[in-house]
């Protein structure tokens, strides 16, 4: 049985059957244009323990039918798509902490995995759900680099929204 | 993976420096540099490649000063690259004494959990997708957490919230009140098309809605108005209150009235603005009611006056140009040449644009011309120049001056 090597960016290689390796779309269609029995892709942005979240992910998913035909979407089409339902065995799988979660998502965007990548931004959506901007910004980590007065602009701006259920 | 290494001489050494913060950034991508004839350090850089070829994966190239140019250019393009270069630091260069890198090594593990646990590291499009699925509220809640997601949520604010409401002939009565009660902060309203007819009858109106109903249905919602198009005609009502409409748009900054009668309520509107800073007039018609004589006196914030092919002769003595207006366009204008010269009675200081386009010719008779002290901007466009030569007026001001004249007369132009 041929099979895939993911060269990590902190060194390791991980060895994938071909059929779970084909969940990404990167790797199908490299092999649909150079067929070969073994082949080893460099992923520089994804490290060892998220590569292996990943492929745990591709093998569980290996066999939908649904990841064989999705297809490459428009940006409109994409923000179309904003059911928030997902697979009771992903909802699970993906209860990590945010950052590991961006890491996976950033290994599925890299890897051209849509519904894991669909998945993870639904998770995290959740995660931030309903929470006001102090929170988000503490969840994310995120440096403010408002002054106070655009703040204010900005909150002023909004400000009927409070009013508006 | 590609490093890049330097050792070799003084001069160089800065530029090296810079291009080596920025390689990081792009390692993902496949660079070949190709080694260069290096003259008298080629035993230099023979010790170089000795010491690091075969460690972990990586292989020494040396760079060229154009192609460092080069990646300083591509570098550039990356909006998140001067993050990138402080947390990326590699151990060869630092050990080659490299000052700039050594002092930033002491705080690489900080800055690389930092890095870890930022979002710097996620490009737009990534984040852009987490944000497609947040509703209304949690868009305004990001908002307000940093300058990259206030831009990154700002197009699907502005797709969740639209802030002009349009009215046209197909436009329902609900869905004005539907937008009223929906979205408050609306910005702009624009009745009728952008080419709409040219028949100013009130049988013509297409609009099943004329401005005064949407004014009582959306009442103190249009308060927020700043932009008001009104490009169609949509009804009479001279029959109300003449502060009717100065009572709904409150905080207008720009007006344009096309194809319509102007009524005492738009009179008013333009008279009592306080914040109206530009103005159009397009195929309008002033009408000739017992307030004939009543004048027009532009507000004093009114900057921008556009005044577009009105087909019957304005009233120039109704019409009081104001001396903050900066910007002047008379396009086809029947007889703006009177405009100009009721206008002769004022300094005009401020007047920094000036367009006259016409059909007919163009007299620059009147003293109008040295009155425009401050003028940057001249354009005339017109059949033929007459009176007194461009060169004898006083427009030393004038820094721009576009002419186009299908009859040239060489004097006067």
């Amino acid at each position: 049985m041929s099979a895939i090597k993911f060269e990590t960016s902190d060194g390791f290689t991980i060895q994938v059957e071909r059929e779970t390796a084909v969940v990404s779309k990167v790797v199908k269609n490299f092999l649909e244009y150079h067929p070969t029995d073994k082949c080893t892709f460099h992923l520089n942005c994804v490290d060892n323990a998220t590569l292996r979240k990943v492929v745990e992910w591709m093998r569980h998913h290996k066999d939908d039918a649904y990841i064989e035909t999705e297809s490459d979407e428009s940006d409109e089409e994409r923000s179309q798509d904003v059911s928030i339902e997902m697979d009771p065995w992903d909802a699970n799988f993906l209860n990590e902490d945010l950052f590991f979660l961006l890491d996976i998502l950033n290994a599925a965007n890299f890897m051209k995995i849509k519904v894991l990548f669909k998945n993870c931004c639904k998770k995290i959506y959740l995660m931030s759900k309903g929470k006001s901007s102090v929170e988000i910004k503490r969840l994310l980590k995120e440096r403010c680099d408002f002054t106070d007065e655009d703040l204010q602009r900005i909150a002023n701006k909004y400000e009927w929204m409070a009013r508006v259920n | 993976i590609i490093d890049i290494i330097p050792v070799f001489f003084n001069p160089l050494h800065d530029e090296i420096s810079n291009a080596l913060r920025k390689y990081n950034t792009w390692r993902c991508a496949e660079i070949n540099n190709e080694e260069r004839n290096l003259g008298s350090f080629r035993n230099e850089w023979n010790d170089v490649v000795r010491k690091y070829k075969g460690k972990e994966n990586r292989s020494v190239k040396l760079i060229s000063l154009e192609e460092i140019h080069n990646l300083r250019q591509r570098v550039d393009q990356s909006y998140f690259v001067e993050r990138l270069f402080s947390f990326f630091v590699d151990d060869h260069v630092a050990e080659n004494n490299c000052q700039a890198f050594v002092e930033n090594d002491k705080d690489s593990d900080e800055c690389e959990e930092y890095f870890r646990l930022s979002l710097d590291r996620f490009p737009d499009e990534v984040l852009m997708n987490i944000i497609n699925f947040l509703p209304g509220r949690d868009l305004i809640s990001l908002r307000a957490v940093s300058r990259r997601f206030k831009c990154l949520t700002e197009l699907r604010i502005k797709k969740r919230f639209p802030k002009t409401l349009i009215v046209t002939k197909n436009t329902l009565i609900h869905s004005v009140i539907y937008t009223g009660l929906f979205f408050p902060n609306i910005a702009e309203v624009v009745i009728g098309k952008k080419h709409s007819s040219n028949d100013f009858s009130p049988s013509s109106s297409s609009i099943s809605l004329n401005l005064t109903d949407i004014c009582d249905m959306l009442k103190e919602k249009l308060h927020t108005v700043k932009r008001l198009f009104i490009r169609k005609n949509i009804g009479l009502i001279g029959s109300q209150d003449e502060n009717y409409l100065i009572e709904h748009f409150p905080s207008l900054e720009t007006l344009e009235i096309q194809s319509i009668f102007l009524f005492e309520p738009f009179e008013n509107l333009i008279v009592n603005s306080r914040s109206l800073r530009k103005l159009s007039l397009i195929r309008f018609k002033m009408l000739h009611t017992e307030s004939k004589h009543r004048i027009i006196n532009l507000p004093s914030t009114l900057k921008t006056l556009k005044l577009k092919w009105n087909e019957s002769k304005i009233d120039s003595q109704r019409i009081l140009l104001n001396n903050e207006l900066e910007n002047l366009i008379l396009f086809d204008v029947v007889d703006f040449e009177d405009l100009l010269r009721s206008a002769c009675d004022k300094p005009l200081f401020s007047l920094k644009k000036l367009n006259l386009l016409t059909r007919r010719n163009l007299s620059l008779e009147h003293a109008f011309f040295d009155r425009l002290h401050s003028l940057k901007r001249l354009t005339l466009f017109a059949k033929q120049l007459t009176g007194t030569p461009l060169a004898e007026r006083k427009c030393f001001s004038v820094e721009e001056l576009s002419i186009n004249i299908k009859y040239f007369d060489d004097q006067v132009t």
